[in-house]
């Protein structure tokens, strides 16, 4: 069948995963004030084993974190006084400690949610050499533009798919894919129009 | 051509004075499918949904349903088809102002004779399908642009049609509106195995549908036959 079927779509937060690792130590941490917390599920000290599986279910559907990210990440906190360690178990195995979020690491938390993000830029586009290539070759460059559109709605149906079957979350997560993408059609559409005088300027 | 397409158009032109809106455009459509037509502002994609629907005769070409030759029928055939065949949704303005909401779903349905009681019944259900039910006593000009459009895709699904022609049905929704709209037309459409044909120019529209024709200067590019 199609091309796409089958491969899942890569939806991963861009998001800096040590991030929201904490954010999830924060849901645990036992002397935080969870009055002001968006949830107060999970109040107790996580394993990191219990960390991984809860991002996995609300951000990493389509990539689940490997065991050594988590313990990655927890190290680092751990250095950085962002996060303790709240209790030992006996035995064997790297999944003895409980976590629990500083006074220092819910500050973070806080300074981090509230410091807006960077926008992407968009100004590399792949998309864009290859129709400028394609003209300097001779090569028909609005076949090109006609079939990455195709390649796009076809991402953009198993998408809609999908987010009929989901719950809220799952239908922000592809909403937000598919603004990007129907940004990139537009233009797509935008440069198919602009190709005759585009081609002048290039064998310019 | 294939002979078992619900709907077929075979090189349509058509001019308006001197601008050519068509200039050999084809499309097939199978039953139940739901086929988006896409392209730039001017490229003739109402043009091409209203001589596939028969409500214009185009200067050439040929436009067959379910294997009847549109074009060679008589003007009364022609109505009689689109009332009972065919249902449609535009962006705007198609509602009867002076009618409530209700009496508009029911509209189709008494136009072909039905009771009264009977043709609301059923306009009822529909405006409760496509969760309106609460304006069916208002009338347009009491609702908003997404509980009118609702509306009027109620009343084209009133009568159980083999095709829907919707013509940027979403055009003048914000997206939360537009995605609803969407959603429950496309619902109900596959439910009564109804095709549509769905002029769009947005994508996120578009990607409700089963497959795209792309419209460019009157000519159409159907992706997904030109690939195979
Ligand atoms: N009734 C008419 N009289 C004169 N010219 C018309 C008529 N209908 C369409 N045209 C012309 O035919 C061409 C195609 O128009 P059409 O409405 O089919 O385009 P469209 O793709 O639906 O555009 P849009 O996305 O803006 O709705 C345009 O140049 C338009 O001006
Ligand atoms: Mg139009």
């Amino acid at each position: 069948m199609g091309t796409g079927a089958g491969q899942e779509p890569d939806l991963s937060l861009t998001t800096p995963r040590l991030y929201i690792v904490r954010i999830d130590v924060v849901y645990s941490a036992p002397h935080v004030d969870r009055t002001d917390l968006p949830r107060a599920a999970g109040v107790q000290p996580r394993h990191g084993y219990d960390l991984k599986r809860a991002y996995d279910e609300r951000f990493g559907r389509s990539r689940p974190l490997h065991f050594g990210q988590v313990y990655a990440t927890l190290s680092r906190l751990l250095k950085n006084g962002l996060v303790e360690v709240d209790g030992v178990e006996p035995g064997g195995g790297p999944d003895r400690k409980r976590y629990a979020i500083t006074d220092a690491g819910v500050t973070d938390v806080s300074r981090w949610l509230a410091q807006p993000e960077k926008p992407e830029p968009y100004l590399q586009s792949t998309l864009y050499a290859k129709v400028v290539l394609a003209l300097m070759t001779g090569r028909p460059a609005a076949d090109l533009l006609d079939s990455q559109r195709a390649e796009h709605l076809r991402l953009m149906r198993e998408l809609t798919r999908r987010k009929s079957d989901g719950d809220l979350a799952e239908q922000l997560i592809c909403d937000h894919a598919l603004f990007h993408l129907e940004a990139d059609l537009r233009w797509l559409e935008l440069t198919a129009a602009r190709l005759d005088d585009l081609a002048k300027e290039v064998s310019a | 051509m294939s002979g078992t397409s619900l709907l077929v158009a075979d090189d349509l032109r058509k001019s308006f004075g001197a601008t050519p809106a068509l200039d050999g455009a084809s499309m097939e459509v199978d039953a139940g499918e739901i086929v988006a037509v896409m392209g730039p502002s001017g490229s003739g994609k109402s043009t091409l949904l209203h001589c596939v629907a028969g409500i214009v005769r185009p200067d050439s070409g040929r436009v067959f349903y379910g294997g009847r030759e549109i074009s060679l029928l008589r003007d009364a055939e022609r109505s009689a088809l689109r009332r009972g065949q065919f249902g449609f949704v535009f962006q705007f303005g198609q509602l009867v102002p002076e009618l409530t909401c209700l009496e508009n779903v029911a509209l189709p349905l008494r136009l072909e004779r039905m009771r009264r009681r009977a043709a609301e019944r059923q306009a009822a259900q529909w405006l409760e399908r496509l969760e309106v039910g609460d304006v069916a006593g208002k009338r347009p000009g009491e609702v908003s642009g997404g509980q009118g459009q609702r509306v009027a895709v109620a009343r084209a699904l009133v009568t159980s049609p083999k095709v829907i022609f919707a013509d940027e049905p979403t055009g003048a929704l914000d997206s939360l509106n537009g995605e609803r709209v969407m959603r429950l037309l496309t619902a109900a459409a596959r439910e009564t195995h109804a095709a549509v044909v769905l002029v769009t120019h947005e994508a996120r529209v578009a990607a409700y549908s089963d497959r795209e024709i792309v419209v460019r200067d009157g000519r159409t590019r159907d992706m997904a036959r030109a690939v195979s």
